[in-house]
């Protein structure tokens, strides 16, 4: 025991007067924590055992099973996020697809075989314009 | 004042919350619902408090008390064992704890404030709304009466 006994007693009366420092106060949890019980004064017993009861409580945890909460803004950040990463998703995958033409209304044709079906269309409209031309021609 | 509300929801100040519930009510499971209920209203403040810390300590306060008075007898519901046999099988934990509980519930507050949580007598002024020199006294009669029960009532002594 390095600190002096009457040193631990004084700072044990401003303990229990409730005029003690923190340093008084750091020092008498320092001691009692660190002294053997046997060694301990009669006298002091009884402050060892609230010393180490109050060191023991202070190191009680919650149970597991407690459910932190989520704030309301977390609510509402939660979908949000989830909802603009969906929709920058959609516009990066509609982005890489493959433009192989336009329709007539001006929109992109993305599928192959729309595209094929869509050349093939105009390939019979301009035979048709051909043989119209060709009618045309006879007539005049 | 901003906070962030991520630091006043870190296991260790739920931890501290807990143990002052634990303080108050001497049940654990009805202190976690405390707390529990406590940190749900906060989060769902919408606007910020002026101290956080303050307030939290103070919610979970005033949700006990209001426990205390659903139960109405607080100590009357203590195992009511042989003093003698009772601090033979308990260790220091446990004996503070059952002086504790023989306390007032404002010298409970104080105490556990002060000898548990670490605060210093001007920050439990600050959270209780009390005068430093109050605190002082509240903790002198508290640590004193403790004392007599540890030594009279359950009689503790290191057996050499």
């Amino acid at each position: 025991m390095n600190t002096d006994i009457e040193t631990i007693r004084k700072a044990a009366r401003d303990w229990y007067d409730g005029t003690s420092t923190e340093e008084q106060e750091t020092m008498l949890r320092d001691f009692f924590l660190s002294c053997r019980e046997d060694e301990i004064p009669s006298d002091l017993e009884s402050l060892s055992c609230m010393m180490r009861g109050f060191h023991a409580a202070a190191g009680e945890r919650l149970p597991e099973t407690f459910v932190r909460p989520v704030s309301l803004r977390t609510r509402l950040w939660i979908p949000l996020l989830a909802a603009s990463a969906a929709a920058c998703a959609a516009i990066v995958l509609l982005a890489n697809r493959t433009v192989y033409g336009y329709d007539y209304d001006g929109r992109r044709i993305t599928c192959e075989a729309e595209a094929m079906e869509s050349v093939h269309y105009l390939e019979c409209l301009s035979l048709l314009d051909e043989n119209i031309s060709l009618v045309d021609e006879i007539f005049k | 004042m901003l906070f962030d509300r991520r630091n006043l929801c870190s296991q260790e100040r739920l931890d501290g919350l807990w143990r002052f519930a634990c303080s108050i009510l001497t049940d654990s499971e009805e202190a976690k619902d405390v707390v529990q209920d406590v940190m749900a209203k906060f989060w769902a403040r919408p606007f910020p408090v002026v101290n956080p810390e303050a307030y939290l300590v103070r919610a979970v306060r005033n949700a006990c008390i209001d426990r205390i008075r659903l139960r109405k007898e607080l100590v009357s519901e203590m195992p009511d064992l042989p003093a003698e046999s009772f601090a033979e099988v308990m260790d220091a934990r446990e004996i503070v704890r059952y002086a504790m509980n023989r306390l007032s519930e404002t010298q409970r507050m104080v105490v556990h404030l002060k000898d548990i949580e670490g605060y210093s007598s001007i920050e439990i002024a600050n959270l209780m709304g009390m005068q430093d020199g109050q605190v002082r006294t509240l903790l002198s009669r508290a640590r004193s009466k403790m004392r007599d029960i540890i030594e009279n009532e359950l009689h503790y002594e290191y057996r050499h």
